[in-house]
């Protein structure tokens, strides 16, 4: 006790020091905060050195790599021939290791041609020749493209010169998955919460007009100059806010330690409340405040937990932002489950049969109807907060096939299986309070409750859902979630199953309904995505490109690069266009658009277009005077509603100018704005985030009825088509209908608009997802949701039994583990197999394609070498026109033509062959060889092709980049199949293996809990057995064995209670004749002294009176002496915990037909009595209640002043009122068998103890037995 | 006057009235929508320049596309909307919005305007755009871009 005391101390103590500890911090902060500010200036400049030096360190240590690889490269090219072809073979597989995955390699022959590289060489011959005659051997210096800079090294050797570089940044953006950001500038800038510029040369080609403040030299080994950094901006407070912002988390840790500790010392206070509701409110108030405490205090993003605290991923405005993302909503469901938890137990504990007398039937019925209201508008919020799940996030729960995505997705599943459980737990809740009310008013028969209960809950439910404007739920669901409720219920109330089999089965049963729910909401949001993407296809609008034009303009008009790029004559200007275009909203949106960069001759130097291809014209002035400022025009496209705006924006350096940049954006009146463009390239705009699978979208768009374009992979016929075009649009122009196309369903969604005489209708439909997407997409979630439970179960495990010798694993557990492991092994190991093969015919077919596609333009193109006069040029096109494939064509190792050019030209891909490819074809003599290559992340197959044109060589190209190869099922489609089948395959084994798994170890249990009692001494138990085979021998032997212990016992009680008696008789005669003979001769004596008429008489009758009385006092001490010898053997009394005792005792008759309770509030209770015969009173007391024919013993536990009070009540045949008081008695027993010693026992024991036992009524509906033992 | 010319007279003045209400309601239904328009840029210029998002959040349509300088690019519903930009503007602290230009033509309204405001303590400035989209009756912002 006084331990207790100590350690609750304790806490208040740790409280106090909390407080104290925040304020203290927050007279402090404000002083360190003023004498930061006074240390500001010196802190800069340290900030300064310490940013110059870390990007000095950063070069050098890339520089150092660069050393390396010289070293190593030079190793081998001493030990190597270099006019050997196989020497250079070597040499290839060399450099093309995973150790040069990013740096890039080039070792050119002593005539200055490249003769090994690999795939991430950067720079071109000529380019090479340009930078050879500036640069010095042997030192590092930084390369530039348009696209990246590197560090780079050049080395002359003897026989060779070598160009290694590593890429330090990218000057271009792709706005979608596939992009590898990788600036060394932006990385300098976030550690140093500054405004980093590094320029990758040594000095710009023109001086700034404002020279920046503060730039520092970058030098190599050599200690030259290679390029310098220039800080435009730097945090001056950034110590400060720093220092406030750790306050901050600082002070809401303590506070939210202070409120913890401030729990643990309430806690005790808090359950010795005598009432039950006043301590769960109390609870549910902390619990409640502290939850609050988290929210203000904002403390999941002060500790840096960002992800999660995004409200991209989940946000909600309900509760003033209570769930206002991913984390604070887990934190809010878990608040709300601690709290149902906390009611769930105290419910489950007080009971659901009582034996309380009748309530009133109206009462009984109001409080029905409420339970089954307060139930379904459970409901309701449930299927409204999975609705917000849905609704109010960008997380695409079953558009996403893979299993495991990122960590805001896989904890918004977390999520959503929590408020699963816990709206599974509030509705058991409900029904278990229904099934009490139920008890009181109408039945105790448990069957018909649990009936009655669903029938209610039904027809409540129809009446609810009809009288809702919006149910949040299907009927289907509805059902379900009463049916999941009332079971879950019955198997609480009525059955022993365990605590673990019950919270897996509300675990299971959250998912499943919040996965349902989930479903049924996502149809809507697929729904809603087809209106999206229509609108979407309608958001641009003159004044948005106009707005995205005006930007680009501002940007490139105050870009130094840009400047030096004019003055810089290797410019790459496609490459300059891509980037300019990269860089703006224009690729984030991707805008059909063009780049222009012209120079001040008004011809055009490089370009860049996306989705609008139109030959460069110059007419933005006739004569040859230079365009003054910004110029902006608007043209219409001849024949079309379409308009071009176009921007212009002359480059000046100073007066000079450099030349112009033009953007060009397509306004496209009626066009989808649907990005058909390459993968790597197309931004993730809204519509691939939408909740809908690309593959099976289908778009038409009909003016004045006719179709004019679309978006689909099969056409819709001509009755489809009438059908689409006669629907019947509301007011706001929209429409929904349902259609075939190629005998499967589609839901489309319509939009209406006019402009001028155009009617214009856009359907954007989306294909019904067959049975296998729909099993895919729930088992996917199941399976996701059954991992979370396993780690659940596990960590209650671990809390629960933190010894590895207290944790053990059941015979049933074990028998349902191996019939698991037995039939999903082999299972899985069938469906990897199967999903390896079909990936391995996937690969085959898709180099089987492209192959034959080479074939077919190498066949195509040797036709026309040989017989046509058209150049080169005109042929590869003519190709690519006549057989649809897209291709490039390598003479030797340089690139000839593509029809992809763009990319090459802009840098994008490589004009180099490929290095792997060069290696097989040239050096291992192979005709063909199949490569993955990749554009960022973005991988694909490209199949090289090598053949004879005329009497030259080639290498065609033919990749799935740029050329559309069907599978007959993709990797998509064969998780879905394999995932979805399998699952529900594995779903069935488990409930087989349940099922198979409780039908053998059952009757084991049932022989082990009789061995127990047994043990106990409850020599009445008999198992019935059923079937035959040995489990019924091992039973029949069982019951034999105890019926034999039972005789024998009996018997053996028998000879010696005999034998005993035998003895005491013995014994009492012994020691009765002591007395008996001094009071004969006593009275002898006296005879003698009367009849002699003795003097003395009177002394001597005195004499003989006193010895007859001492002898009688004898003869009493003798008889009270065997008297207590026949008392009960030695009580120990010890102090006992009765409700534990109580609920172990009521586990031995768990295979009774009887139906045995233990009901009570109480936590622990604590007297002094012998704990074995306490239990075998109690175990007596039941015995007697089953051999009365009772179906049900109460057992209540209660507490009174000074005592404690044990009710045992049964609904057996009573007992008669003649033999009441005798029932008490020794040897007295209504019962054929047996001593009776029972009660008289039970009496004696309470009797000893301090307790007292009575009956309080009695009649052919039952008994009641009062027993009370004094509180120690 | 005669019986006809009085009828005439009736009938041309009767006319007359219900078209100059027709015109007047028209222009009327105009200028209110007009003021609708204005309205909501209005309180979107005031939220913009204090970071108070619940200013103009009412406006926010059912899906609002939201595309902002930190990469952000998407549809929003209007719970998110609030929370997207609440999130944004706690990082990118206001320190002075005004729109230079607003077309309040019921056709496509739109406002462009410039936001100055500092990041890690670092100023800079963006280009923001903003449209407007008719959602049943009501006005509804449909698109915010800030570059």
């Amino acid at each position: 006790m006084n331990n207790r005391i100590r350690n609750q101390k304790k806490y208040l103590y740790f409280f106090i020091g909390s407080i104290l500890i925040i304020v203290i911090a927050g007279i402090l902060s404000p002083i360190i905060s003023n004498s930061l500010k006074t240390n500001k200036d010196k802190e800069f400049e340290e900030k300064i050195s310490s940013l110059q030096a870390e990007t000095q360190s950063l070069i050098t240590k890339t520089e150092s790599r660069l050393f390396n690889k010289l070293k190593k490269i030079i190793k081998v090219i001493e030990s190597t021939k270099l006019s050997d072809q196989n020497e250079k073979e070597k040499l290839f597989d060399f450099v093309t290791k995973k150790e040069f995955t990013d740096i890039g390699v080039g070792i050119y022959d002593s005539t200055g041609h490249l003769i090994v590289w690999n795939n991430n060489h950067s720079i071109t011959d000529s380019q090479l020749r340009t930078v050879l005659n500036s640069k010095n051997n042997d030192e590092s210096f930084f390369y530039n493209t348009s696209l990246k800079s590197y560090l780079a090294l050049f080395s002359l050797r003897k026989n060779c010169s070598i160009f290694l570089s590593i890429p330090l940044e990218k000057h271009y953006k792709l706005r979608n998955e596939y992009f590898e950001p990788l600036s060394l500038s932006k990385k300098l800038s976030d550690q140093y919460n500054a405004d980093l510029r590094i320029v990758y040369r040594e000095k710009e080609l023109f001086a700034e007009q404002t020279p920046p403040k503060f730039t520092f030299d970058i030098t190599n080994k050599q200690g030259n100059k290679i390029g310098y950094a220039v800080i435009e901006k730097i945090n001056v407070n950034e110590s400060i806010e720093k220092f406030e912002s750790s306050m901050f988390v600082f002070q809401s840790l303590f506070t939210f330690l202070a409120f913890i500790f401030l729990g643990l010392w309430i806690f005790p206070f808090l359950t010795r409340i005598k009432y039950k509701s006043i301590q769960i409110v109390l609870i549910s108030f902390y619990i409640i405040l502290f939850r609050v405490i988290i929210f203000l205090l904002d403390i999941p993003s002060k500790l840096g937990i960002t992800k999660l605290s995004n409200p991209i991923y989940f946000s909600s405005i309900f509760g003033y932002g209570i769930v206002k993302s991913p984390i604070e909503l887990f934190l809010t469901v878990i608040s709300l489950i601690i709290i149902l938890i906390i009611v769930y137990k105290s419910i489950v504990s007080m009971g659901v049969e009582t034996s309380e007398k009748k309530s009133n039937t109206f009462i009984g019925i109001a409080q029905i109807l409420i339970l089954s209201g307060l139930l379904f508008s459970v409901l309701r919020i449930f299927g409204a907060t999975i609705k917000s799940v849905v609704f109010d996030s960008t997380i695409l729960y079953f558009k996403n096939t893979t299993l495991f995505s990122d960590l805001p997705t896989t904890f918004m599943y977390f999520n959503v299986l929590l408020i699963g459980t816990g709206f599974v737990l509030l509705s058991i809740i409900f029904v278990l309070l229904l099934l009490k009310t139920l008890d009181r008013t109408f039945t105790k028969d448990k069957v018909k409750k649990f009936l009655i209960s669903i029938i209610i809950l039904e027809i409540v439910g129809v009446i609810f859902d009809l009288i809702q404007p919006n149910p949040q739920t299907s009927w289907f669901i509805r059902t379900l979630f009463v049916l999941i409720a009332a079971i879950i219920s019955y198997y609480i109330v009525f059955t022993k199953t365990s605590k673990y089999s019950i919270l897996l089965a509300v675990l299971f049963s959250g998912s499943f309904l919040s996965i349902s729910l989930l479903s049924y909401f996502n149809s809507d949001l697929e729904k809603r995505s087809l209106k999206t993407i229509a609108a979407e296809m309608s958001r641009s609008s003159i004044s948005l490109l106009e707005y995205y034009a005006d930007d680009i303009v501002h940007s490139v008009m105050h870009d130094n690069s840009i400047k030096q790029k004019f003055l810089d004559k290797n410019t790459n200007y496609n490459s300059e266009a891509f980037v300019i275009w990269s860089n703006s909203s224009l690729s984030r949106d991707s805008k059909s658009s063009i780049i222009n960069i012209i120079a001040p001759d008004k011809t055009l130097l490089g370009s860049f277009n996306y989705e609008f291809d139109e030959p460069f014209i110059w007419d933005w002035n006739d004569d040859k005077s230079d365009l003054q400022g910004v110029q902006k025009v608007y043209q219409n496209i001849e024949g079309t509603e379409n308009q071009v705006i176009r921007v212009i924006t002359p480059i000046k350096l100073g007066q000079k100018l450099l030349g112009y940049i033009e953007v060009s954006l397509l306004y496209d009146v009626y066009g989808f704005g649907f990005d058909e463009n390459e993968k790597f390239l197309s931004s993730s705009s809204p519509i691939s985030k939408i909740s809908v699978n690309r593959d099976l979208l289908k778009i038409f768009e009909f003016r004045n009825g006719e179709l004019v374009n679309y978006y689909t992979d099969a056409l819709i016929s001509e009755p489809e088509m009438e059908k689409l075009l006669n629907t019947k649009f509301n007011q706001s122009n929209e429409a929904w209908v349902n259609i075939r196309i190629n005998r499967e369903g589609h839901t489309f969604y319509l939009s209406r608009r006019k402009h001028k005489d155009v009617e214009e209708i856009i359907a954007v439909g989306l294909r019904n997802k067959d049975v296998a997407w729909n099993l895919y997409d729930f088992f996917k979630v199941l399976f996701i949701h059954s991992l979370m439970i396993v780690l659940i179960l596990l960590v209650i495990t671990l809390k629960n039994f933190p010894k590895k010798s207290d944790f053990k694993i059941s015979f049933k557990t074990k028998i349902l583990l191996t019939l698991l492991v037995v039939s999903i092994l082999p299972l899985i190991l069938l469906a990897t197999y199967f999903k390896e093969i079909t990936e391995e015919k996937n690969s085959a077919a898709v180099y089987y394609k492209l192959g034959k596609r080479a074939d077919n333009v190498s066949q195509f193109l040797g036709n026309y070498f040989n017989n046509s006069t058209l150049t080169e040029t005109a042929i590869f096109e003519k190709a690519v026109n006549d057989l649809g494939v897209h291709f490039s064509i390598y003479e030797n190792i340089d690139l000839l033509y593509s029809s992809e050019g763009i990319y090459y030209k802009i840098g994008l891909l490589p004009k180099i062959l490929n290095a792997d490819v060069n290696l097989n074809l040239f050096y291992k003599g192979e005709k063909e060889y199949v490569v993955q290559e990749a554009i960022e992340k973005y991988t694909f197959n490209s199949f090289y092709y090598k053949t004879l044109l005329g009497d030259k060589t080639y290498v065609i190209k033919v990749s799935d980049a740029f050329n559309r190869i069907q599978l007959p099922m993709t990797g998509t489609e064969l998780n879905v199949f394999l995932f979805g089948t399998y699952s529900l395959a594995i779903i069935m084994i488990i409930l087989l293996s349940t099922l198979l798994a409780n039908q053998i170890s059952s009757p084991i249990e049932k022989l082990t809990k009789a061995t127990k009692s047994v043990g106990r001494g409850d020599m009445d138990i008999q198992l019935q057995s059923f079937g035959k085979g040995e489990i019924k021998e091992l039973i029949d032997g069982f019951n034999r064995m105890v019926r034999e212990l039972k005789k024998n016992q009996i018997e053996l009680a028998e000879v010696e209670r005999e034998s005993a008696w035998k003895e005491m008789a013995k014994q009492v005669a012994h020691e009765i004749k002591n007395p008996l003979t001094p009071m004969k001769l006593a009275v002898q004596h006296l005879i003698s002294a009367y009849k002699d008429k003795s003097d003395k008489f009177d002394e001597i009758f005195n004499k003989v009176t006193s010895t007859v009385i001492t002898q009688i006092d004898n003869l009493t001490n003798i008889a009270s002496e065997f008297s207590s010898f026949a008392k009960m053997p030695t009580i120990k009394l010890l102090d006992i915990e009765l409700v534990g005792i109580l609920k172990e005792t009521v586990d031995l008759f768990i295979e009774e037909d009887c139906k045995v309770n233990v009901n009570t509030g109480l936590e622990k209770v604590i007297v002094k009595s012998d704990r074995e015969q306490f239990q075998r009173m109690m175990i007596n007391l039941i015995r007697n209640s089953i051999q009365a024919e009772a179906e049900h013993v109460w057992i209540t536990l209660t507490r009174m002043d000074d005592a404690v009070e044990i009710r045992v009540k049964d609904d057996g045949k009573g007992i008669p009122e003649e033999i009441k008081t005798k029932i008490f008695d020794e040897n007295y027993t209504t019962k054929k068998e047996g001593m009776g010693l029972g009660l008289a026992l039970a009496k004696r024991f309470l009797d000893i103890t301090n307790g007292t036992i009575f009956i309080s009524e009695t009649s052919p509906k039952g008994t009641e037995i009062v027993i009370r033992i004094a509180q120690s | 006057m005669s019986k006809n010319n009085f009828i005439i007279l009736l009938a041309v003045i009767l006319f007359n009235f219900i078209g100059i209400n027709e015109i007047s309601s028209a222009g009327y239904n105009s200028k209110s929508a007009q003021n609708e328009i204005s309205k909501i840029f209005l309180k979107f210029e005031n939220g913009m320049n204090t970071g108070a998002v619940k200013e103009f959040s009412l406006f926010f349509d059912t899906e609002t596309y939201i595309s902002l300088e930190n990469g952000v690019s998407s549809y929003f519903s209007q719970n998110q909307s609030y929370y997207v930009l609440k999130e944004f503007l706690s990082n990118y602290k206001p320190i002075r919005f005004k729109f230079i230009r607003i077309s309040d033509s019921e056709d496509q309204p739109f406002a462009v305007g410039q936001f100055t405001y500092s990041l890690n303590g670092m100023r800079s400035t963006s280009q923001v755009f903003v449209s407007l989209k008719k959602n049943g009756t009501a006005w509804k912002i449909s698109q915010i871009t800030i570059n």
